[in-house]
């Protein structure tokens, strides 16, 4: 187990190299949930309900949708598993004893949570301060 | 007590043949023809603990091949292998835990990270105890010198430096057993010979086996007392270095000075003439001709100076592998 908590551990750390890199990538999920925000603001500004669903439901089901997505959608194995197999760089954990399947099960698993820890944070941010519905 | 023990192992890749152009890779959708690329075809040998072994042959010999098998990376056509009484490619834990390979040309390390990060997965991947693991890095680090560049993102290291690092990196186990397959690729000269150096300490120091394959001759025989030459798959020689050159070389070189120039064609009669740039000549010769084309060149030619050798390692090993006779 302590070998998976140290694979959570260092690709966390592998995610915090590159600070651009990061922090575009935050600004890049707020501004999602921005655009979004305005958006719909501004198709409920002449009407109160749209195919049947009021501003406050609409967004509640789209911050939902953003959060879900990020944890959902961060899955670091779809871009890379294919690409070590093909490469030969599997060879490096078939030959150590750790579970190549469970490696990128954590990997997976801490870059879901590290985007989950984001992203509320910043969807509170953004409820403290947008004007609320 | 041999740890490894190979026999009649065979590994056969089933390869692929596509026809040219779009027409050729549509037709391979359907149906393809095979045939078997024999990469180790029948090799046999035993190696003892402490042994360090060389393990050269051309490209495409099958050298990196049978250190796969031998780590258990890929199942063999056909034969039985052992490493420490495990079966390689079972894949414990157990013997995981007892062995190491280093390719030159791959790495392991965390590119974008210090190398240290690594070497602390390695430290939980392989359960190493933290006294343990701090006693081997502290050890490894000395040896090879490399304490400054602990905390610098390996991406920022240089070739020679990450490789050090990338041995730390599969020693920090401490493996009985260690397959290095070229270690020293692509490394400058000093870099090289401090690789070695450290190949052989560390050989000493852990009483661990290592085979080492390798294009570089230095390597091999500054390193290994034993080598184990294969080609084409099959096994061409397993022995002493030093019996390589009673078993291949049939012949001697003669380095000559004349005081005079000569008649490059009357030169010709003594022995194959390897290069004549005068006032030297190198004629390679029967070794059972020696001392009567040595006696010749000195009463029918002005000769100055005459030295008579054996062909340089190199050059048996090219001969052999090309199957040409030198002399």
């Amino acid at each position: 187990m302590r070998k998976y908590l140290t694979v959570f551990a260092v690709d966390w750390q592998n995610q915090f190299i590159y600070r651009l890199n990061f922090f575009l990538w935050r600004f890049r999920n707020v501004l999602r949930v921005l655009m979004t925000y305005f958006l719909w603001t501004s198709i409920f500004a002449y009407r109160t309900t749209v195919f049947g669903y009021t501003r406050e439901q609409i967004m509640a089901y789209l911050l939902l949708v953003i959060f879900l997505y990020g944890f959902v959608g961060s899955c670091p194995s779809n871009d890379n598993v294919g690409g070590e197999v093909s490469s030969g760089a599997l060879n490096n954990f078939l030959v150590k004893p750790i579970g190549y399947l469970r490696y990128w099960f954590t990997r997976d698993l801490s870059s879901k949570l590290l985007n989950t820890v984001f992203a509320v944070g910043e969807i509170s941010l953004l409820w403290y301060f947008l004007p609320s519905p | 007590m041999p740890v490894i023990e190979v026999h009649n192992l065979k590994k056969y890749y089933k390869v692929h043949q596509k026809e040219p152009g779009l027409a050729g890779s549509i037709k391979s959708l359907f149906s393809r023809k095979y045939y078997d690329a024999k990469a180790v075809d029948g090799v046999s040998f035993e190696i003892d603990a402490g042994e360090l072994v060389g393990f050269i042959g051309p490209n495409g010999a099958g050298k990196t091949t049978t250190l796969k098998v031998l780590s258990g990376l890929l199942y063999p056509t056909a034969g039985h292998v052992s490493v420490l009484g495990y079966t390689p490619w079972d894949r414990k834990p157990a013997f995981q835990k007892q062995f190491s390979l280093v390719m030159g040309q791959k790495n392991q390390l965390w590119w974008d990270l210090p190398a240290m990060e690594s070497f602390i997965l390695n430290k939980e991947i392989y359960e190493v105890p933290k006294e343990q693991f701090q006693k081997t890095l502290d050890e490894l680090v000395e040896l090879l010198e490399v304490r400054d560049f602990l905390k610098v993102q390996v991406r920022k290291l240089s070739l020679g430096q990450r490789m050090k690092m990338e041995l730390i990196a599969a020693l920090i186990h401490s493996p009985k057993i260690l397959f290095l397959d070229e270690p020293t690729i692509g490394l400058d000269v000093v870099m090289q010979k401090k690789m070695r150096d450290f190949i052989k300490e560390y050989n000493h120091r852990s009483n661990s086996t290592i085979i080492l394959t390798s294009h570089y001759m230095d390597d091999v025989k500054e390193l290994c007392e034993r080598v184990i030459i294969i080609d084409k798959g099959k096994l061409l020689f397993d022995g002493a270095l030093s019996e390589i050159i009673k078993k291949f070389a049939n012949h001697k070189v003669l380095t000559v000075v004349f005081s005079e120039p000569v008649d490059e064609e009357k030169l010709k009669n003594i022995g194959q003439i390897k290069e004549f740039d005068y006032p030297k000549a190198i004629i390679s010769v029967r070794r059972s001709a020696t001392s009567l084309a040595a006696a010749e060149l000195l009463q029918r030619f002005p000769v100055a100076d005459l030295n008579i050798e054996e062909p340089q390692i190199e050059d048996i090993i090219r001969e052999v592998f090309t199957g040409k006779d030198l002399a």
